[in-house]
């Protein structure tokens, strides 16, 4: 699929795939967590229905990718039982094992997701662009990205001896599974999520009720906020030249918060879902634009995809304990990939060589851990220093959005020159006022509420003592997501990758 | 877990209450409209509806989208003694379609109905069309289940809304809609002339044609209705200006799919894009003229089988 079709994508997806929000997903989640708790007193026949309910989830869209996912399972499952089994005197067994099954998962990432795109990268540099014949045209399976890495964690941290092999096959393929995460994370860890499928769960209200408040929150972000700016942007950025430069910036800064309350929105909305079940995910996003530099903006965006590069790449390959030479060297690697997985595209490994430059700095200085504590602890607003830093890491973050956005880097590239040389050619181009109000109350709910909680497990975790007043912003946000919300269904950006 | 669930459904019905009211209240006030609110609008369905009440028994009824009611002139039609009523609106697709049979087709009791059709309308989720229904006629439990069954908050927000704009304020049928907008104006009889081009040159790229499959039950859901009642149709596409026709990749391939439904018309007669095309894909005043004068001898040939079955 080419990269950028956005509303191609939308459109193949919004009768096919159970999306959160969806109506099919407003009848699926009440009759799964009533099913769920039901059981509550089975483990085995409650993992079961974990496994079918997510399988049912998926398969909504395509049932025959079903079967990759559960070959997936399988070979890490089978993977891991082999790597204890064979004990620590084998070492070349356990190594074949491990690299057997990372081998034959990337195997199936590349040949799905990257096949084609390196196959027309090669016709364009040696057989002048005539790629038909090498082509696979095959579909993309959603989420492929996400669960093949979750499954490949289990069996590096087995083989490292972090975590002892399940002999719960069920409860194996609830984790690769569960449906909450299954399409677009958190990328969960063996170490944390499977114990929880091997244990017993107990209903909590306050847990239950707090997975109720992040679901809303996410909704909000998803629907009203990332929706509500998808509108203007896909206008913007489907013909730059027709506008003046105020508007293209005005299109990359909604583009930036449109992706931000897009998957944040579905990270929110996933973590609220299993918290229903009883299960805790990892925290993926962390205020991300109130970062004061780059470096503490990667702390706090896609947390579960950068610890993962973290831990399974950069860290084996010395990390930042190495020659400086080899920290520039591990540095780009871990952009690049982290550029390249998010998709087939050049533009998606530009925008990782971008904020690898903007990271290389910081990292060489030492000064990569400067911000570690939340900004602003404890004072009601920032310095006039840290909202500086904010803005000029937002404004960072933004640059290389239009990179993520654009279909090119050659139209990334006039993107950023027409936005320059007529960025004093008058005011921004709006759709309609009604379109602009909404945009600004949507984001500046979503600033000021994010800004509350920054230092909370969640953005929405703060709420007033007393229940009418919890109750009454329920109510708001509820009115906002009815009334405001673009459509009801527009596939999260994420599920492509 | 029986408090959790206990509160979620007070939760529920309590909110609703509030969103109810806020959406009356806040319904109509500018920048936080929160539906579709306004009754008038180029399409004129307001008027349309409302002038229904003038015909029974009509020998031909138009139905469709803009194409319909801006190309079907019924005073063309009725100078050759052919009584006849355009029921198009503004991208209505077969699924508003069956909420107007539903309503209007009784006392309209036409002998052939002409059913326009068009691929980019087939491929639509109507909820423009839906909107523009709910506020502009009186809600029938069809247009609910339409609105409901949509999914769509912008259609049952409007419904919503059409409740208190009719039921509580009556605006509904104290309404009255200019007949003439900008450069459309309302004929009697449900034709809408537009007397200002609008055409530019522009190149659409190459799409396949695809045809919602709810529209294609809704499709068959009017024909079935028609069937039943004994009344000939004819599906009829109108002619795009080549600029956009061109674009189609597969239109053999929707022209298979109407062909199955029924007699099926598509026929392109010779005209020059600038001249007769008010924009790419609605014809303009001569090119309503030529269709018209085409049109009328395959219209006048099933209105004399008709006769002769008789």
């Amino acid at each position: 699929m080419p990269k950028r079709c956005y509303s191609n994508f939308f459109l193949y997806f919004c009768n096919r795939f159970m999306l959160f929000n969806s109506i099919e997903f407003l009848i699926f989640l009440p009759i799964v967590f009533s099913v769920y708790w039901l059981l509550h007193k089975h483990l085995r026949w409650q993992n079961a229905f974990v496994v079918a309910a997510s399988y049912l989830f998926y398969g909504w869209w395509d049932w025959r990718f079903l079967l990759l996912i559960a070959f997936t399972t399988l070979c890490s499952y089978i993977s891991g039982r082999q790597i204890a089994s064979t004990g620590s005197n084998s070492a070349t067994s356990r190594k074949l094992f491990l690299w057997g099954n990372i081998i034959i998962n990337l195997l199936i990432l590349g040949v799905f997701k990257y096949y084609d795109f390196f196959a027309q990268s090669f016709a364009d540099a040696f057989l002048g662009g005539h790629a038909d014949h090498l082509l696979l045209h095959l579909v993309l399976p959603v989420g492929i990205s996400f669960y093949t890495f979750q499954a490949l964690s289990y069996s590096i941290d087995v083989y490292r001896g972090t975590i002892k092999p399940t002999h719960d096959l069920l409860a194996f393929f609830a984790y690769v599974s569960f449906f909450p995460q299954l399409v677009a994370g958190p990328i969960e860890r063996a170490t944390s999520l499977l114990p929880q499928f091997e244990q017993a769960r107990r209903f909590d209200y306050r847990t239950a009720v707090d997975g109720m408040r992040q679901m809303l929150w996410g909704f909000f972000k998803k629907m009203v906020v990332a929706d509500s700016c998808a509108v203007y942007v896909d206008n913007i950025f489907e013909h730059p030249d027709w506008f003046n430069g105020a508007s293209l910036l005005l299109a990359a800064v909604l583009f930036t918060i449109q992706i931000y309350g897009d998957f944040s929105g579905y990270s929110d909305i996933a973590i609220g879902c299993a918290k229903l079940f009883g299960i805790s995910l990892r925290r993926n996003f962390n205020v991300p634009y109130f970062s004061r530099d780059i470096a503490e903006f990667w702390r706090r965006w896609h947390i579960s995809l950068t610890t993962w590069f973290r831990d399974y790449i950069y860290i084996p390959m010395g990390g930042s304990r190495v020659p400086k030479g080899r920290i520039v060297l591990n540095t780009l690697v871990i952009f690049l990939v982290s550029g390249l997985w998010h998709g087939a595209n050049w533009t998606y490994v530009a925008w990782g060589a971008y904020h690898a430059l903007l990271f290389l700095p910081l990292i060489l200085l030492g000064k990569n851990r400067k911000y570690r504590d939340v900004v602003s602890a404890g004072r009601s607003l920032p310095s006039w220093r840290e909202l500086g830093q904010m803005l000029l890491t937002f404004f960072l973050a933004v640059m290389g959005w239009i990179l993520f956005r654009a279909d090119s880097i050659a139209e990334a590239w006039q993107y950023c020159v027409h936005m320059f040389s007529t960025l004093f050619d008058g005011a921004p181009t709006l759709t309609s006022s009604k379109d602009a109000w909404i945009i600004s109350v949507a984001v500046a709910v979503m600033t000021v509420v994010e800004w509350v909680n920054r230092d909370c497990p969640h953005e929405f975790f703060r709420q007033p003592r007393h229940r009418w007043m919890r109750w009454a912003g329920y109510t708001a946000l509820l009115f906002m997501i009815g009334a405001y919300m673009v459509t009801n269904e527009m596939p999260f950006i994420y599920f492509q990758f | 877990m029986k408090r959790f669930i206990k509160l979620s459904v007070l939760f529920l019905l309590t909110a609703a209450v509030p969103y109810v009211l806020l959406m009356w209240l806040l319904g109509d006030m500018g920048w936080v409209r929160t539906a579709r609110t306004e009754m008038a609008s180029r399409g004129f369905l307001n008027t349309r509806i409302k002038d229904i009440a003038n015909y029974h028994d009509v020998d031909v009824l138009f139905l469709g989208s803009s194409h319909c009611y801006r190309t079907f002139d019924t005073r063309f039609y009725r100078s050759h003694g052919i009584s006849c009523f355009n029921l198009g609106s503004s991208n209505q697709t077969p699924v508003q379609t069956r909420v107007l049979l539903n309503a209007y087709l009784d006392s309209l009791s036409p002998r052939y109905v002409v059913f326009e059709v068009h691929p980019d309308i087939m491929d639509q989720d109507g909820i423009e069309s839906a909107v523009d229904l709910l506020i502009n006629m009186p809600l029938t439990c069809e247009a609910t289940r339409m609105a409901w069954k949509s999914g769509n908050m912008k259609a049952i927000n409007t419904w919503l809304y059409a409740i208190y704009n009719q039921k509580i304020c009556h605006r509904l049928e104290h309404f009255t809609e200019d007949s003439i907008m900008d450069d459309a104006a309302y004929i009697p009889g449900g034709y809408v002339e537009i007397r200002k081009k609008s055409f530019e040159v522009k190149r659409y790229p190459r799409k396949d044609l695809t045809i919602q499959p709810e529209q294609m039950a809704a499709l068959k859901d009017c024909l079935s209705m028609l069937k039943e009642r004994g009344i000939p149709y004819m599906l009829v596409e109108v002619q795009d200006a080549e600029q956009l026709r061109s674009s189609f990749k597969n239109h053999d391939w929707f022209e298979a799919q109407m062909r199955a439904l029924g007699p099926y018309r598509y026929k392109i007669l010779p005209m020059d894009d600038r001249v007769h095309f008010c924009n790419s894909n609605h014809l303009y005043l001569p090119g309503i003229k030529l269709f018209n004068e085409d049109f009328i001898t395959d219209l006048k040939a099933a209105l004399n089988t008709i006769e002769q079955d008789r």
